[in-house]
């Protein structure tokens, strides 16, 4: 059967937001999310058959990519820090003062547990809904809610200190 | 929204730089043109390990008989009785059936007839000493086989003009005629003197013949246009059967492959007596 039309649509929808990603997720390598975004993406071209049309594309292709990661850590012996890198996000923030509270926020969120980290930057970096959460990570919706407002306590507090 | 979450959202959003948005996007459209060829030919083709050894044998046929055609297409020592010859008038037959316009049909016939001259230069110029009597019959029916069918395609070319009667592709044939023409005297020229060493009167007939078709062809790039109806009315009868005399003077030496034609000729050779 015919792959459905669409795949390059979605495609060119969800590029950035997939990279983006794979590159908070890998120390802010480029070319390690480069890498990671194209096999996501073939992976998503082979599985395109699965996908319901009835159902969005977001929460589907970041399960993908999700999975993709996992399959990566494991391989990998190691989840990667996000500050593995010491110049993590380069020009990506304007100013050095900005610069330096941005790489704090991230040393932050990287100290919190694996649950929350992920909560908070797939709602605030990849800017997905809670129930989208909730079906990428295979939870209610309510829970999700929940993980992410304790995410952002337990962060403020940390700031704060 | 408090501060902090407005500092989370305003956390730096990379992009894909665009030479790896480039190779994901060949990888998928590679993807996309398997998958699509894969529903074309509806067996599993291009992911079957033995279907992709078929495609890709079949590539290699193509590409191995492509290259060969134009080979022998393009090699002018590739003459009758030559193994790839076949291939080469298939290239041809192609190249006639594709030109459209009346202009592209007269070039692609004189170019022909050019080449059939060419190759039968070739075959004139085998040694005869160096082959056995069955080899030299046969070189002999293929060289008087080129001329007639390079006389046959000048008078195709002439038949041609007067068809369209237009007088731009009249006009264009005219001005690549000089060079043409030099060309197709020089190649007879040289048969008739290897015709001439070995005295045989049959193929200096045939090039007598072609001659006469390649000047007859030259008269009627030359020829003024035509006349208005009212005026072409007035003209006498004889006139009117000496222009048709002259039209098929353009076909001796074609009979053997053309019966038709003979038996116009031969009309024609009647209607001379009748003027005589």
């Amino acid at each position: 059967m015919a792959k459905k039309p669409g795949f390059v649509f979605h495609y060119n929808q969800f590029k950035d937001k997939i990279y983006n990603y794979f590159w908070y997720r890998v120390g802010f390598d480029q070319k390690l999310a480069e890498d990671l975004t194209s096999e996501a993406w073939l992976k998503a071209w082979k599985n395109f058959d699965d996908f319901d049309d009835s159902r969005p594309f977001g929460p589907w292709i970041f399960t993908i990519a999700r999975h993709h990661l996992i399959n990566y850590y494991k391989i990998a012996g190691r989840e990667t820090s996000l500050t593995d890198k010491e110049d993590f996000f380069p020009a990506a923030a304007d100013g050095i003062e900005q610069r330096l509270e941005l790489e704090r926020i991230i040393k932050i969120i990287n100290s919190l547990e694996a649950a929350d980290k992920e909560a908070l930057l797939l709602r605030f970096v990849e800017g997905l809904g809670n129930a989208e959460i909730a079906v990428l990570l295979g939870k209610e919706e309510g829970a999700v809610r929940t993980q992410v407002s304790r995410g952002l306590a337990k962060l403020r507090k940390l700031i704060n200190q | 929204m408090d501060n902090l979450e407005k500092k989370l959202n305003n956390l730096p959003q990379a992009k894909l730089r665009w030479s790896a948005d480039l190779k994901i996007r060949i990888k998928l459209y590679t993807f996309i043109i398997q998958r699509r060829l894969q529903v074309f030919f509806g067996w599993g083709l291009a992911n079957h390990h033995l279907g992709r050894r078929a495609l890709a044998l079949a590539t290699l046929v193509l590409l191995i008989f492509g290259s060969t055609s134009w080979y022998a297409y393009a090699n002018d020592s590739i003459t009758q009785g030559n193994a790839l010859y076949p291939l080469k008038r298939v290239v041809e037959t192609v190249k006639k059936q594709t030109a459209f316009t009346p202009d592209a049909k007269v070039k692609t016939h004189e170019q022909l007839s050019e080449r059939r001259l060419q190759e039968a230069v070739i075959l004139s110029q085998q040694a005869p000493a160096e082959q056995t009597t069955e080899q030299r019959q046969e070189i002999k029916e293929h060289l008087q086989k080129s001329i007639d069918e390079a006389v046959s395609e000048i008078s195709s070319a002439a038949q041609e003009v007067r068809a369209v009667d237009s007088k731009e592709v009249k006009r264009a044939a005219a001005e690549r005629l000089e060079e043409k023409e030099r060309r197709r005297v020089n190649y007879l020229e040289e048969i008739e003197k290897k015709a001439e060493e070995r005295q045989d009167e049959e193929l200096k007939e045939k090039i007598k013949g072609a001659k006469e078709a390649v000047k007859k062809y030259r008269e009627l790039l030359r020829e003024q246009p035509k006349r208005e109806p009212a005026e072409e009315n007035k003209k006498e009868d004889g006139t009117q059967e000496a222009a048709e005399q002259k039209t098929d003077g353009l076909k001796i030496n074609n009979n053997e492959q053309r019966p038709e034609r003979a038996i116009r000729r031969q009309s024609g050779q009647e209607l001379e007596q009748k003027n005589d």
